[in-house]
């Protein structure tokens, strides 16, 4: 049995200010720090999440998405999620943090 | 043989078989009349032509006799008056011949002349010639007279002639001056007084004609008949170089035919008969027929000659003609054959339409057009008649289905009440599983089941009979399965419960309606079982190992009467025990052959049973088909199983560390499974538990060395437990302030977050100090996926 915990891979695609990031497995307190230490803000003024592959979003994984708004924001940027599974939309409700979306369709 | 000889006859049509058999009919009928015919006439005929043959010979040898018969007599008559007379007077010579002469003139025979020879006595070969001929019948005959001094130049046979008192007739001969055969009767003659013969008086008779007249003769279509003289000369043949100039000996020398000579030699001897001479050429090398008779004072003959086969003649006519005819009533029967079955056909194919379309339904057509006598009119009587009774009846079917239809919609509806009233939710719990099927033999059903929780530990099952079918048992049950869900929530004993049900059954059942009822109480924490079976088939209790009967006291049934009292039984289910419940609707079903399936088919297929009750239901449903198949199903087919699993937590030990994080999400993954929790509640039970576990493994700690947390996991009343048990410093999580989630998102604090989703995500989630453990408990409601 497979006792450790799922990888989280982040694909990185830049394409002038913008960088797209498409995440696979899940967001928890032992992969969510990843997130924080690979994706390189510099000269970027939005990051798109996909969401496409992720099967759990933890706090963990909403403090690291919290933090790197914050940290984008001081440059007057600002983070995305797209492909949002309606039970992971859920959490980040709860949390408050719709705004992080993209707009339910 | 026979069998051959009826498909034969069937794959034909009928035309082909009329014709066949009329026309092989006839065809036999004719052959055998022409060949009877031919047969028996062949003789007859062969008489008739040999009696025509006969007669026909002997007219001509009348004829001819009575011929020169007048002629000699002429001749006589003239001799006698000569004799009469004294000198040779040429005027009484002259009358004399002239007197003879007209007699000869009258009669039809061809006379050329009569004369008068006086001859010299010392010279017979000189004298006078008297003739007198017929050039002019009608006048007196003129009389030549001549001398002749040498007779013999002129007559070279009169050498021959006789100097003696007798008639004498020469052969036919030539007549140089008129070149027409004749042939002379002469006979000598005396005056008066006188001692030798003073000459010879003779008739000359012309032969040219009968000769013509013979030679015309045919009979049939090969007879000749032929003339032979004294000598036997051919003085008629149908060969005219013949004639005249042969004998029939020297023919019959040159053809080698004794039997043609034989003839000869009877004929000059004045016989008469019959002569069958073979392979005669002339005759195609047949056998010819020869029928002879003389002229016997002249010493003469006639022969007639055909061929045999000339009999046959007439029946190969005849046989043509029968020939001819059958061909000709072959022709117009087949004609008449095919009309009449061409005509016949017509209508019965008609018939067969229209007989098509009644088939399909379409009775529009009605038909009149064939007299009832005949026999296709029999049949098109019949289908009338068909038609007309299948009308009214698909008119009274239209009524029945209708009011059938009436009826059906309201046992719809029916059934549908008394379904309403059957317990649908299934519990889940897992302490137990249970599965029920009911399959009512009419719309409606008089069988029932009842299960439900009446505390929290205790859990009610019910299964019930009542008597009768269709409506009133479903009106009946309807009123058991009201008071039995009325009176199970009364807290009161089993025994006791049953009694008030029973009273209350009793009241007002005049038409003894009754129920038979198994009624069982399980506490699901231990196992205990009470139990009342009033008059049903006795459950069946099984475990891995196989079922057996469960031997229960069977107290009256319910509903007969009001004063009964029931005992109650009791037993304790052990994890894994089930109690198999049913009606007699199984082992009472009965196959094809009357059979019934019985309680050994029943504790047979149950050996294949599992932990799961739906599955084990199905196979005894799929059993029960499998032994009744096309058989119509008589009763209820009622089935409940309730397997007692045991009220086990579900616990696992892990490390207080986040790394354990995906085993605590395997194992409640499992977990949940179990229980059919839908994906929903699921993602949401792996949140908050994950935010707990989080949360302990971060902080509850301070030496990780010994670091554990127990989960434990429990489905009770429809929720989900999840208790996370640790020893770790002593924390409540749900006094922590909750996060300002309204706040702009620089202003948030990062931390705070987890144990607010928990809350959150949770339907109920609460907190425990005992005996130095944290034991934080999450419930989620769900519902049976």
């Amino acid at each position: 049995m497979n006792t450790e915990n799922k990888n989280l891979t982040i694909e990185q695609t830049k394409k002038g200010y913008v960088l797209t990031c498409k995440l696979t497995g899940w967001l928890d307190p032992n992969t969510s720090s990843d997130l924080i230490s690979e994706i390189n803000l510099k000269d970027i003024k939005q990051v798109i999440f996909d969401m496409t592959n992720i099967e759990y979003v933890f706090s963990s994984g909403i403090r690291a998405f919290l933090m790197l708004q914050k940290m984008i924001e001081e440059k007057g940027g600002q983070i995305k999620l797209i492909n949002v599974s309606n039970d992971i939309r859920s959490i980040f409700e709860y949390a408050g943090l719709e705004s992080m979306l993209e707009p339910k369709v | 043989m026979m069998e051959s000889y009826k498909f034969w006859m069937s794959k034909h049509s009928l035309k082909f078989k009329l014709n066949l058999s009329i026309l092989t009919f006839v065809c036999v009928a004719f052959l055998s009349l022409a060949i009877f015919i031919s047969k028996y006439s062949a003789p007859i005929l062969k008489a008739q032509l040999e009696d025509n043959a006969q007669k026909s010979v002997q007219a001509y040898v009348a004829d001819f006799t009575h011929l020169t018969v007048h002629a000699e007599r002429v001749i006589l008559n003239t001799k006698n008056s000569l004799s009469q007379m004294k000198e040779d007077n040429i005027n009484t010579i002259r009358v004399l011949l002239n007197s003879a002469m007209k007699t000869v003139s009258h009669t039809d025979l061809d006379f050329t002349n009569v004369w008068l020879y006086i001859f010299n006595p010392e010279d017979v070969s000189s004298g006078d010639l008297y003739i007198s001929t017929n050039d002019d019948k009608d006048n007196m005959t003129d009389l030549k007279v001549e001398h002749i001094d040498n007779l013999y130049d002129r007559f070279p046979w009169f050498k021959e002639v006789p100097k003696k008192e007798d008639i004498y007739w020469s052969e036919p001969y030539l007549d140089t001056k008129t070149d027409r055969t004749v042939f002379t009767c002469l006979l000598p003659f005396k005056f008066l007084n006188q001692e030798d013969f003073n000459g010879l008086l003779a008739l000359t008779i012309d032969l040219t004609d009968i000769q013509e007249s013979i030679n015309n003769f045919s009979f049939y279509e090969t007879g000749k008949l032929i003339l032979l003289s004294r000598t036997g000369l051919y003085v008629t043949y149908p060969d005219k170089n013949v004639a005249l100039r042969f004998t029939i000996f020297e023919l019959a020398d040159k053809i080698h035919e004794p039997n043609l000579e034989h003839i000869g030699r009877e004929l000059l001897a004045g016989h008469s008969g019959q002569v069958i001479i073979p392979n005669v050429p002339v005759f195609r090398n047949k056998n010819a027929v020869f029928f002879y008779a003389p002229i016997k004072h002249l010493g003469w003959g006639f022969f007639l000659v055909y061929a045999e086969q000339e009999f046959l003649k007439p029946i190969k006519r005849f046989q043509i003609i029968i020939l001819v005819s059958l061909f000709v009533s072959v022709l117009l029967l087949m004609f008449l054959i095919n009309w009449i079955c061409h005509y016949s056909t017509k209508q019965l194919i008609t018939l067969s339409d229209i007989a098509e379309q009644y088939g399909s339904g379409n009775f529009s057509q009605s038909f009149t057009l064939i007299p009832n006598s005949s026999d296709i009119g029999m049949l098109a009587n019949a289908l009338t008649k068909m038609r007309i009774n299948l009308l009214s009846y698909l008119d009274k079917e239209r009524k029945l289905a209708s009011e059938e239809q009436k009826s059906q919609s309201e046992l719809d509806i029916a059934r549908h009440i008394q379904s309403s009233a059957l317990s649908t939710v299934y519990p889940v719990n897992s302490a137990f599983k249970i599965a029920t099927t009911m399959i009512p033999a009419k719309q409606v059903g008089g069988d029932f089941y009842d299960f439900s929780f009446i505390s929290d530990n205790l859990f009610t099952i019910v299964i019930a009979d009542v008597s009768g079918k269709g409506i009133p048992a479903a009106l009946y049950m309807m009123k058991a399965i009201t008071l039995i869900k009325n009176m199970r929530r009364s807290k009161l004993n089993l025994d006791f419960m049953m009694q008030c049900i029973n009273e209350l059954l009793c009241e007002g059942n005049d038409t003894c309606m009754f129920v038979t009822a198994f009624m069982a109480i399980i506490d699901i924490n231990t196992g205990k079982t009470i139990f009342v079976n009033a008059g049903h088939n006795p459950p069946l209790i099984g475990n891995q190992n196989g079922y057996r009967f469960l031997s229960t006291k069977r107290n009256i049934i319910l509903g007969i009467n009001p004063k009964a009292r029931f005992v109650q039984e009791e037993l304790t289910l052990a994890p894994g025990d089930r109690l198999f419940l049913y009606t007699d609707g199984i082992t009472e079903a009965e196959n094809k052959t009357s059979k019934l399936y019985g309680e050994k088919r029943l504790l047979k297929i149950l050996q294949k049973a599992t932990l799961n009750p739906e599955h084990n239901l199905n196979l005894v449903l799929k059993d029960l088909q499998k032994f009744t198949k096309d058989t119509p199903q008589s009763d209820d087919i009622t089935m409940l199983e309730f397997i007692y699993l045991g009220n086990k937590e579900n616990s696992k030990e892990l490390l207080a560390d986040i790394k354990q994080l995906s085993e605590l999400i395997r194992f409640l993954k499992q977990d949940m499974k179990k229980h059919y929790i839908s994906d929903k509640a699921q993602f949401d039970i792996i949140i908050a538990s994950e935010e707990i576990f989080s949360n302990i493994a971060q902080y509850a700690y301070i030496d990780k060395k010994d670091a554990k947390v127990t989960i434990k996991t429990e489905l009770k009343d429809n929720t989900y437990y999840v208790s996370f048990t640790d020893k770790g410093k002593k924390y409540n999580p749900l006094k922590n302030k909750e996060p300002d989630i309204k706040a702009k998102i620089k202003d948030r604090p990062i931390g705070g977050l987890g144990v607010f989703l928990a809350k959150k995500l949770s339907d109920t989630i609460t907190y425990q100090h005992k005996d130095g453990c944290n034991i934080l408990t999450i419930g989620m409601k769900i519902n049976k996926k």
